[in-house]
């Protein structure tokens, strides 16, 4: 237990070394973008006059209903300001929830990035022997490194909620308790394959490796379509992948913000559920991996 | 206290090459036992297998034939760990630990608590030279400094079995001394070490027992102590030396070599004083005056593992 901690320690203090704080700059301005015009534009009027030009008045009109027809398009260009400002602030939660979820994707990207390279930097370093000379088992040695991953993968989440949540209340819009549900399946992603990237990381390159990750977290959203394939073979490869591959994160940052849309929560138990059982499995998969194969400098 | 610490029977390792996949031998039918308490250099030249043996013992790489055993046991349990400090070729650690940081991770990792360590940790390091860098990063150390930090890890939590992998390699004069007399005071306390080095002379004045390797194959093995300096005949080397000096010198001594003007000549410890008489009378420099090596480590080692 205390190697494992010792480890902890020295892998997370590798991870901020590496400036991987930086990764949060990134962040910020991918998020940012999103946004962006929310808050440049929050009490700004819109300008109608930017989506087209007025219809011009009637000919033959009397100066009288020439002052009528002015009046009435006044109105109505009033009445469409209020709408697109109305449509603008019903899209704040939307663009809120999306940033959230644009974040912790990224938070997901971040993780598999450091677990390509947890055991693949020791190695190049030639750090790893003079570790591994030590009473210390391999398997310690993974889980402390999956667990420093997983401290600066909730540090990643909370300085993303604290952003969100600070524009929030700058655009007056608040957040549900179904966050913490959302932040849970965010991190249970993180867990999920940030134990795919080690465990892949003990067997090929690191970038390879992050690359594999990020393609069966990518491919997760794409099931459903394969399997719906009207081709058989497209369908058998669709059901086989859906078996391979976890299911990965669900993303209910929309419910925490919107409460008119539905949570399904047994489905979102379904998918931790089966995301930690995949952790699981890909960690100890790591594990064994590493045990068994030679731990060679080149 | 002669109980084998580490045997070797028969290792043998291959690596796969190329795009054939064509099989290197590393090592080929190793075999060698270090009995407690001694010194053993394993010596030969790059790419004979030292390291690839080491790394075995280690269980960092698994042998293709025959068995390793460190007390009496098969490598691998982390038990045995606690019981080996090594230190390898070019020490690495991580460049965000100063010196002591560095050796409270890795005597913690090796079961030492925090209490003993913040005892033994300023020792060690003044012991290596290190204590006025105690507390400076790592990273910002010379080669040596961080081979002597390489030398205190492996110390740090008393190891029974000192495994050192070319522990002199980058080390200037001063620093190679102090930790050749480092290793000889580990095994004055009893310490068994295993060590690889290219430096015959650092071999000859440290270890008991010496085991040259070629192209992965044990050439020779022997005693140190069988390599004798103690040779009954002088080798001076003059300047100005003549036909007419050779002519009268010749009762008293040979000439074993003559590059122009210079000379070696070669005598016997009885004949030495008078032949050193009889040069200062002549119009020569005299140079060095030294027995003359015969049967040396380096001689075994040009003989089995040279390529002459």
């Amino acid at each position: 237990m205390l190697r494992t901690v010792l480890v902890v320690r020295n892998a997370f203090r590798g991870i901020l070394h590496a400036r991987s704080m930086y990764l949060w700059i990134i962040a910020v301005l991918v998020v940012g973008i999103r946004l962006a015009p929310q808050i440049i534009f929050r009490d700004t009027q819109m300008n109608i006059a930017a989506f087209g030009n007025r219809r011009p008045p009637p000919t033959g009109l009397s100066a009288e209903d020439l002052a009528k027809y002015q009046e009435i398009q006044k109105k109505e260009q009033e009445v469409q300001i209020q709408r697109m400002q109305e449509a603008f602030r019903r899209s704040r939660p939307g663009a809120l929830a999306g940033g959230l979820s644009t974040w912790s994707t990224l938070a997901i990207f971040f993780a598999i990035l450091l677990g390509s390279y947890a055991l693949a930097s020791e190695v190049q370093a030639k750090t790893v022997i003079t570790v591994l000379a030590r009473p210390i088992s391999r398997w310690e040695l993974l889980f402390g490194k999956w667990l420093a991953i997983q401290i600066f993968g909730v540090l990643s989440l909370i300085v993303g909620v604290a952003i969100h949540v600070a524009v929030g209340w700058y655009l007056s819009v608040t957040f549900s308790s179904i966050l913490w549900l959302a932040l849970l399946d965010a991190m249970v992603a993180i867990m999920l394959y940030s134990a795919l990237a080690i465990a892949l990381g003990t067997l090929m390159g690191p970038l390879v490796a992050a690359g594999l990750s990020a393609v069966v977290y990518l491919l997760a959203g794409f099931i459903n379509f394969i399997i719906d394939a009207k081709t058989q073979w497209v369908h058998l490869l669709g059901t086989v992948l859906d078996w391979i591959i976890p299911p990965g994160m669900k993303s209910v940052f929309a419910q925490s913000v919107d409460a008119t849309l539905a949570l399904d929560r047994s489905a979102l138990s379904k998918t931790l559920l089966e995301n930690l059982l995949y952790c699981a499995i890909f960690f100890v998969l790591a594990c064994v991996i590493f045990s068994r194969r030679e731990v060679r400098l080149g | 206290m002669n109980e084998p610490v580490i045997q070797i029977e028969n290792l043998t390792k291959t690596y796969r090459t190329g795009l054939r996949r064509s099989q290197v031998f590393a090592v080929r039918n190793i075999s060698l036992t270090v009995k407690q308490g001694s010194i053993v250099a394993f010596v030969g030249p790059n790419g004979a297998g030292k390291t690839t043996t080491i790394h075995s013992l280690l269980g960092f790489l698994k042998p293709d034939r025959g068995t390793i055993r460190l007390f009496g046991q098969p490598t691998g349990s982390a038990s045995l760990r606690r019981r080996v400090g090594y230190q390898c070729e070019i020490f690495h650690t991580y460049p965000f630990y100063t010196g002591t940081q560095a050796l409270n991770y890795y005597g913690q990792l090796s079961g030492i608590s925090k209490d003993v360590l913040a005892r033994t940790i300023p020792v060690l390091l003044d012991r290596m030279g290190l204590g006025a860098a105690a507390n400076r990063k790592a990273s910002g150390y010379s080669k040596g400094m961080t081979q002597r930090l390489g030398l205190a890890q492996a110390l740090i939590h008393e190891p029974e079995l000192l495994i050192l992998d070319e522990p002199t390699s980058g080390l200037d004069p001063e620093g190679r001394r102090l930790v050749l007399e480092i290793i000889r005071d580990e095994k004055a306390k009893g310490r068994t070490i295993f060590l690889s080095s290219h430096i015959l002379a650092d071999v000859e004045r440290t270890c008991d027992e010496v085991v040259m390797v070629r192209q992965g194959e044990v050439a020779f093995s022997d005693q140190v102590s069988s390599f004798s300096n103690d040779s009954q005949e002088w080798e001076i080397e003059v300047t100005g030396f003549t036909d007419a000096i050779r002519e009268a010198l010749s009762p008293q001594c040979s000439v074993v070599s003559m590059n122009g003007d210079s000379a070696v000549l070669l005598c016997t410890s009885e004949e030495k004083r008078e032949v050193l008489k009889s040069l200062l009378s002549f119009p020569l420099d005299i140079g060095t005056i030294q027995r003359r090596r015969t049967g040396s480590l380096e001689d075994a080692y040009m003989k089995h593992v040279g390529k002459a």
